[in-house]
Parts: structure tokens; C-alpha cells; sequence
């Protein structure tokens, strides 16, 4: 699957894609559970939460 | 994310509306010759805001008003980060006018508008818009009512 391909089944711009792969934008929730939904996967299995230091 | 095929040409016509507005107060209030090259100017800028808006780049999303909700960010961004400027740009040209000896009322009252518009958005969009708690109610996502913590 392009990354055309999974913007357009995710009703998103490709750019939104490209960011979200090399980790530069974190998702809306209902978008995560559009892309995990979309492989078949549980969400917790496309996004891993890394420690956030304030 | 795509919203209409008449939606990319909001932004170029609303600029274009602004410019032509101002060339019809430059016309009746200095002279045509401007009044045709402030028009001209106008119609170059909505020109290039249309091709813009045409271009599969972030900018060209949120020109044409079909950006996905990273570009609506990226956006906001931008927007902030011009109001910044504009406001700033408005503070310098207030200091210089009134060290002219000008008048400085015009500059005060696009602050006076930039701080209400300010409050009224700090009202519109914030928590205290849905005072009743019910946030949840408008979500996409929405939790089943049994599955919540007591």
C-alpha cells in the first residue's frame, strides 16, 4: 500500500502520512483507531507511548 | 478532508472581495490610476493564492479549505504566528505615529479588536463554552456509558 493509497482510505493528506511515519505528528485518536482499525491491528500495537518528559 | 470542488476558491475570492474594496477607497478618495493599480495588485494576489491552493503542499490545503487535522494545525500555527507579527508591526507604526505627532487612534482600535476577538475566540472554543460537563457527549469517539469509572 502507497502512502497515497493509505491517506486517501484515511481521508487524509498525504503529507499527514509522511508525518505521522517518521513520528513528527501524533495522531488524533480517532485517527489512530482509523489506522489500526484500517491493518486489522489493536491501537496499541501501531503507537507505542514513549516517556514524555515535562 | 475534501470538502467542496468550489472551496479552493474562498480564499482567493475573499481576497480579491477585500482588494477590490480598498482600490474602490483609493479611486473615490485619491485617484483612479491607484485605484486600477491597487485593483491590479489585488487580482495578482488572489491569482496566486488560487495556485497556491492548487498545490498538494500543506499550504495549498489550507488555502483551498481542505486540510486534513494535522494541516488545520499546522495552520493555526502559521495564523498565530502571523498575528504575532501583526501585532507587533501594529505597535511599531503606533510608536512612530505618535512620536510624528500623528493621530494613534486607528492602531489602538485594531488592538482593541485583536484582544476582543481574543476573548470572544477564549470563549467560543474553551471549556466554558459546555459548562454542563458533557464534553464527552460531543465526541467522535464517545465511551458506552457502562464501560466508564464510577
Amino acid at each position: 500500500m502507497s502512502q497515497a493509497d493509505l491517506a486517501a482510505a484515511l481521508g487524509v493528506s498525504r503529507q499527514t502520512v509522511i508525518s505521522i511515519e517518521s513520528g513528527r505528528y501524533l495522531p488524533s485518536l480517532p485517527l489512530a483507531f482509523g489506522i489500526a482499525r484500517l491493518f486489522a491491528v489493536p491501537v496499541e500495537e501501531m503507537f507505542v507511548l514513549e516517556e514524555v518528559t515535562k | 478532508m475534501t470538502r467542496n470542488k468550489y472551496s479552493r476558491l474562498l480564499t482567493p475570492a475573499v481576497a480579491l472581495l477585500a482588494g477590490t474594496g480598498i482600490a474602490c477607497a483609493v479611486g473615490i478618495r485619491q485617484n483612479w490610476s491607484a485605484a486600477i493599480a491597487s485593483e491590479a495588485i489585488a487580482l495578482c494576489w488572489a491569482t496566486a493564492l488560487y495556485f497556491w491552493g492548487r498545490a498538494d503542499t500543506d499550504t495549498g490545503a489550507v488555502l483551498s479549505q481542505q486540510e486534513d487535522e494535522r494541516q488545520q494545525l499546522v495552520g493555526l500555527k502559521a495564523t498565530q504566528l502571523a498575528l504575532a507579527a501583526v501585532i507587533f508591526a501594529i505597535v511599531v507604526v503606533c510608536l512612530i505615529a505618535a512620536a510624528s505627532k500623528y493621530e494613534i487612534w486607528p492602531y489602538q482600535v485594531l488592538l482593541v479588536i485583536i484582544g476582543i476577538a481574543y476573548f470572544v475566540g477564549m470563549r467560543a472554543y474553551g471549556v466554558d463554552a459546555d459548562e454542563s460537563g458533557n464534553g464527552a457527549a460531543h465526541s467522535r469517539l464517545g465511551f458506552p456509558k457502562d464501560q466508564l469509572p464510577d
